[in-house]
C-alpha cells in the first residue's frame, strides 16, 4: 500500500531541445533554477507530491532528451504516461513550429485519451519573445489543449501548469470510478485508466 | 498448578536466552527454542534432548548462527552448523567424508585411516591464491588458544614454497564460512546406514535455515558493495539461451506497469546503506593494512579494494588488475620511447598497454602530445618527418571540408544546415561551461574584417534572439560549434546528435583550443563511437543488448533481478555508454577513463566492462533495496560524480579477465566433452563392456552438470574479446 498519497500520476515532458524542459521540472520539483544547464541525455524523472481537493497526488514527472534521434527511447515512456506536457520556447519560433510534430508523436505512441498540456516557456524574456500569446492560444484552442506561458526562471505559472494537468487527470479518473478501486491501491497504472482496448500488448500486469 | 508428578510448579516458567542470558519475555515472539535430540553410539535417537533457547534480540542481530555454533560445541556436538552448507558447495565427496565421521563412534579418533576434510575455499581479504589440491602436502590447523587469540591454518605445499598463513579473526571468519548465497541443500547420501546422520543433518540444517535470514540481512548492510564478491555463476542454460538472441524491448516495461509505486524511501535507504558500507570498507582497509599478513605480499595493492571474483564452476585463479595509476606516463618516460628521428623504440602494442595501465600525467601538456597517438591521428611506427607530412595533409583536408560551408552563403543558409547549426548551437552553449576556456563570455580579440566574416559564418548565432534565449557564448564555444558542423560535412550520414558536444569539448580543452587537431581527434573518437549515434539507434540497442548478455553470464542473480523489475532494457546505462561516462565523472577523471578506453587494449568495448563494474559495485544495494525499474534508474542516475575511478577501472579489468577466462574455459570444456562422448561411443561400439560405458556416461554427466554443454557465447559476447 503506498504511503502518503492517494494517486500516482505519471507525466512526461517533451519538446525541442533547449526549450527548458529540465528547468521547468527542476523548478516544479525542487523550486530551484540554474542558468547553466546540461542537455538531458537518456531519461530521468523527479517526484513531487501535491494536495488537490483533499487528495494527495504523487506526480512522477519524466524528463526526456529533446533531439529527434532519441525519440525511440522517449516513445517507450509515452504509453505509460497519464499526462504529456509539450514545451516550446517563446523566444524560439522553430520550437513552436515543431509543436505540431510533437503532437503527432503523442497521437502515434501515447494511449488514447491521454491528457495534454501546452507550455510556452521563458516568458520572462519579454523583449526577445517571438511567439505571440494569441497565436499559441489560438493553436491550442483548435487542438483543445490547455495552454499556459511559464517562466522556470521566475517560476511564473509553473505551479499552475502542473496543477492544471494533474486536475485534468484526476477528473478523468473520477469519471471512471469502477476502475480506481479495482486494484490493490488507488494508484492508477497506465493501461488501466487510460487504455481503451487498443493496447495490443496486453496492458497492465498488476 | 500441579504437574503430572504432583509437584506444585509455576504456571509460567520464564526462560533465558542460552546465548545472551537475557530473559525471554512472553512478548518476545521472535525467540526460538531448538531441541536437538540426543543419539546413542549407533546414532539412534534417544528420548532425551538438549534444548537451546535464543532470544529475538540475538536473532535480530544475526548472531544466532554463531551463538548456536558456540553453544552446540560446548554441549558436545562436534559438527558446526554452518559446515554443512559448505559441504553443499563442496559436493558429494565431502558429504561422504562427513557421513564417515558422523557414523564413527567418537572413541575411534586414533584410527589411522584419518579422514581429511577439504578446506573451505578461503577468501582472504587482501590477497587471493589458488593451488591445485594435489600440490598440498599438509595442513597445520591451530585452534584459538590462550596464547593466540585467533585460530589459523597454514597450507604447506609439496614444492615447499610457503603460502600466507590464514588467520581466522573473530569478526572476519564468519564471512569466510557463511556462503555468499544460500545454496539449495543437496539430498543427503542415501546409503541405508545413513539414516541417523540424515536425521541429524536435517536438524542441523534447520538450525541454519532459521538463523540464516537474520544473519543474511545484517551481513548485507554491513558488507561493502565493492568488497562483496562478484560471484559469476554460470546461468541457467535455458535462460541464457532464451535471452541472448532476444532483441531489447524498448517499450514493454511501461505497459507492464514497470513504473510502479516509486518509494523514494527505498532509494534513500539504498543510498544510506551504500554510505555505511563504504565507511565499513574504509575501516576494513585500514585494519587490513595494519595486519602483518598483508605486508608479506608487497605486490598487493590494498588501496584498490578487494576483488573476490570466484568462478564457482571452474577453479580458475582470480585475475588480478594490472593497472598502476599511481605512476602515470611522464614527459621523461614518453621521450625515452623515441629515437632522435622521432621513430618509436617500443611497439604500438606496448605503448597502448602502458597507457592502459598507467594513464598520462595530468601535469603539463603531455596529454596534448600523446592523445593523437592513442587515437591514431598520428601513425605510430614512422619517423617524425613522415608523421608531420601526413599531418599536413590532414590539416589541409580539414580546411577543405570546412570551406564547404564556411564563407558559402548558399550552403550556410540552407534550411537543413540552419537546423543543424541550431542544434549544435543550443548544445555547445551548455557543454562544460565550468572549464576556463568555455566559462568566459568576453568577445574575441580579432580585426574588424576578420570579425565580420567570423560573425557572418559563426555556427553560434551572433544574435541571441535568433535561436531563442540561451546562455551567452565566447570564441571557444564558437570554435567548438565550427568543429562539430565541419564534422557534419565530413561524415554526412550521421548529422549532429546530442552527446557529440560532450565528446568534443574535453578534446578541445586538452588540445589547448587547437581547432584542426581537435577535429581529427574527434574524428577518431567518433570512428570508435559512431554506432552510438546512428539514426535508428541500432548501435545503442546492440551495446545494451551485449551488456545484458554479459550480465546474464557474469552475474545471473543480478540478471534475474533486472528481469523481475523490467530493467533488462538497461536504460539506466544509456547515458554511461552513449558518451563514455562523460557525465558520471569529474572532468579530470573523464580524461583518464577516455584514454584507457581509446587504447582498445583488451577490448574495443571495454566501456561495457566499466558499466558492469559499476553495476557490480552496487549490486547488493540494487538486489536488496531497488525493486522497481524507476528506482534503479533513479539510483543509477544519481551515482553520477560519486564513483571512485581507479577501483572501478581495476574492477573492470578483473571482470574482463574473468570473462576471457570463462570464455576460454567454455571452449576447453566443450572440446573435452567432445572427446569424452566420442570415447563413450567407441567403448560402446568396440568393447560392448556395459560397465565402462556406464562409467564414461557418469563422467560425461558430471561434466555436463558442471558446465552445461549447450552454453555457448553469443557472437556479441565473443566479439568483446576483440581488441
Amino acid at each position: 500500500m503506498p504511503e502518503g498519497y492517494d494517486y500516482l500520476f505519471k507525466l512526461l515532458l517533451i519538446g525541442d531541445s533547449g526549450v527548458g524542459k529540465s528547468c521547468l521540472l527542476l523548478r516544479f520539483a525542487e523550486n530551484s533554477f540554474t542558468d547553466s544547464y546540461l542537455s538531458t541525455i537518456g531519461v530521468d524523472f523527479k517526484i513531487r507530491t501535491i494536495e488537490l481537493e483533499g487528495k494527495m497526488l504523487k506526480l512522477q514527472i519524466w524528463d526526456t532528451a529533446g533531439q529527434e534521434r532519441f525519440r525511440t527511447i522517449s516513445q517507450a515512456y509515452y504509453r505509460g504516461a497519464h499526462g504529456i506536457i509539450v514545451v516550446y520556447d517563446v523566444t524560439d519560433g522553430e520550437s513552436f513550429e515543431h509543436v505540431k510534430s510533437w503532437l503527432t508523436e503523442i497521437t502515434k505512441h501515447a494511449a488514447e485519451g491521454v491528457h495534454k498540456l501546452l507550455i510556452g516557456n521563458k516568458s520572462d524574456l519579454v523583449e526577445r519573445k517571438v511567439v505571440a500569446y494569441s497565436d499559441a492560444k489560438e493553436f491550442s484552442d483548435q487542438n483543445s489543449i490547455p495552454f499556459l506561458e511559464t517562466s522556470a526562471k521566475t517560476s511564473t505559472n509553473v505551479e499552475d501548469a502542473f496543477l492544471t494537468l494533474a486536475k485534468q487527470i484526476r477528473e478523468g479518473v473520477d469519471s471512471q470510478p469502477e476502475q480506481t478501486n479495482s486494484s490493490k491501491s488507488n494508484t492508477v497504472t497506465p493501461g488501466r485508466s487510460l487504455d481503451s482496448g487498443e493496447n495490443k500488448d496486453g496492458g497492465c500486469a498488476c | 498448578m500441579e504437574n503430572d508428578q504432583g509437584v506444585l510448579v509455576d504456571l509460567y516458567v520464564p526462560r533465558k536466552c542460552a546465548a545472551s542470558n537475557r530473559l525471554i519475555t512472553s512478548k518476545d515472539h521472535a525467540s526460538v527454542q531448538l531441541s536437538v535430540v540426543d543419539v546413542d553410539a549407533d546414532g539412534r535417537a534417544l528420548s532425551t534432548s538438549t534444548s537451546f533457547a535464543v532470544s529475538g534480540q540475538v536473532r535480530a542481530q544475526g548472531e544466532s548462527d554463531d551463538s548456536l555454533n558456540r553453544l552446540a560445541t560446548k554441549a558436545g556436538c562436534e559438527c558446526l552448523i554452518l559446515y554443512q552448507t559448505l559441504l553443499n558447495e563442496k559436493g558429494q565427496g565431502e558429504w561422504d567424508k562427513f557421513v564417515k565421521i558422523e557414523e564413527r563412534p567418537i572413541l575411534d579418533t586414533e584410527d589411522d585411516d584419518a579422514v581429511l576434510i577439504e578446506l573451505p575455499v578461503a577468501r582472504p581479504e587482501s590477497y587471493a591464491f589458488s593451488v591445485p589440491l594435489t600440490s598440498i602436502y599438509s595442513l597445520i590447523v591451530r585452534p584459538p588458544s590462550l596464547s593466540s587469540w585467533y585460530g589459523s591454518i597454514t597450507i604447506n605445499l609439496l614444492s615447499g614454497s610457503p603460502l600466507p598463513t590464514l588467520n581466522f579473526h573473530d569478526d572476519e571468519s564468519r564471512s569466510f564460512t557463511v556462503p555468499q548465497k544460500p545454496t539449495p541443500a543437496e539430498p543427503p547420501p542415501s546409503s541405508s546406514s545413513a539414516s541417523s546422520s540424515q536425521a541429524r543433518m536435517a536438524l542441523l540444517q534447520s538450525f541454519s535455515q532459521i538463523t540464516r535470514h537474520a544473519a543474511h540481512a545484517a551481513q548485507h548492510i554491513l558488507s561493502h558493495p565493492l568488497a562483496k564478491p562478484i560471484v559469476p555463476h554460470l546461468p541457467d542454460p535455458v535462460r541464457s539461451l532464451v535471452n541472448v538472441n532476444g532483441d531489447l524491448e524498448w517499450g514493454s516495461w511501461v505497459e507492464k506497469g514497470g513504473v510502479g509505486e516509486f518509494e523514494s524511501a527505498r532509494v534513500y535507504l539504498a543510498r544510506w546503506a551504500r554510505i555505511v558500507a563504504e565507511e565499513g570498507e574504509r575501516s576494513r582497509r585500514r585494519e587490513a593494512e595494519a595486519l602483518p599478513s598483508s605486508t608479506e605480499l608487497p605486490s598487493e595493492d590494498s588501496s584498490l579494494g578487494v576483488f573476490e571474483l570466484l568462478q564457482s564452476t571452474s577453479n580458475l585463479p582470480t585475475p588480478k588488475p594490472t593497472r598502476d595509476p599511481q605512476h602515470p606516463i611522464t614527459e621523461e618516460v614518453w621521450e625515452s620511447w623515441f629515437n632522435p628521428d622521432g621513430q618509436p623504440t617500443i611497439s604500438s602494442e606496448e605503448f597502448r598497454r602502458e597507457v592502459f595501465r598507467r594513464g598520462i600525467t595530468p601535469y603539463g601538456t603531455l596529454r596534448k602530445r600523446i592523445w593523437p597517438y592513442i587515437l591514431g591521428v598520428y601513425e605510430w611506427d614512422v619517423t617524425e618527418e613522415e608523421r608531420q607530412k601526413a599531418w599536413e595533409e590532414k590539416r589541409q583536408l580539414y580546411h577543405k571540408v570546412k570551406d564547404e560551408w564556411w564563407g558559402v552563403p548558399e550552403i550556410f543558409d540552407r534550411q537543413d544546415v540552419v537546423e543543424e547549426r541550431h542544434r549544435i548551437d543550443v548544445d555547445c552553449r551548455r557543454t562544460d561551461r565550468t572549464q576556463p576556456l568555455f566559462a568566459s563570455t568576453t568577445p574575441s580579440e580579432a580585426s574588424e574584417e576578420e570579425k565580420g566574416m567570423h560573425m557572418r559564418f559563426s555556427t553560434i548565432s551572433p544574435q541571441l534572439g535568433d535561436i531563442g534565449a540561451q546562455a551567452p557564448t565566447n570564441e571557444h564555444i564558437d570554435r567548438l560549434g565550427t568543429i562539430l558542423l565541419t564534422y557534419n560535412f565530413y561524415e554526412k550520414e550521421l548529422g549532429y546528435v546530442q552527446g557529440m558536444s560532450d565528446l568534443c569539448a574535453p578534446i578541445y580543452v586538452v588540445m589547448g583550443a587547437d581547432e584542426e587537431m581537435t577535429f581529427w581527434c574527434f574524428v577518431e573518437v567518433m570512428n570508435r563511437m559512431k554506432q552510438n549515434f546512428l539514426r535508428d539507434q541500432s548501435g545503442m540497442k546492440k551495446q545494451l543488448s551485449t551488456l545484458q548478455q554479459l550480465i546474464s553470464i557474469m552475474d545471473p542473480e543480478l540478471y534475474r533481478h533486472l528481469e523481475k523489475t523490467d530493467g533488462l532494457n538497461l536504460f539506466f546505462c544509456f547515458r554511461w555508454i552513449l558518451i563514455s561516462f562523460k557525465r558520471e565523472f569529474p572532468f579530470e577523471d573523464v580524461l583518464k577513463i577516455w584514454e584507457v578506453l581509446w587504447t582498445n587494449y583488451y577490448s574495443h568495448s571495454f566501456v561495457l566492462f566499466i558499466a558492469l563494474a559499476i553495476l557490480e559495485s552496487h549490486r547488493d544495494v540494487i538486489l536488496r533495496y531497488l525493486v522497481e525499474f524507476d528506482e534503479i534508474l533513479k539510483y543509477c542516475n544519481e551515482l553520477s560524480m560519486t564513483i571512485e575511478l581507479d577501483s572501478t577501472l581495476a574492477q573492470a579489468e578483473v571482470l574482463f579477465l574473468s570473462f576471457a577466462q570463462l570464455a576460454a574455459d567454455i571452449d576447453r570444456r566443450r572440446a573435452e566433452e567432445g572427446v569424452v562422448s566420442s570415447n563413450d561411443l567407441r567403448k560402446r561400439n568396440v568393447s560392448g563392456d556395459a560397465q565402462s560405458t556406464h562409467d564414461a556416461g557418469v563422467e560425461a554427466d558430471a561434466a555436463a552438470r558442471a558446465l552445461p554443454s549447450r552454453l555457448t557465447l553469443s557472437d556479441d559476447l565473443t566479439d568483446l574479446l576483440r581488441c
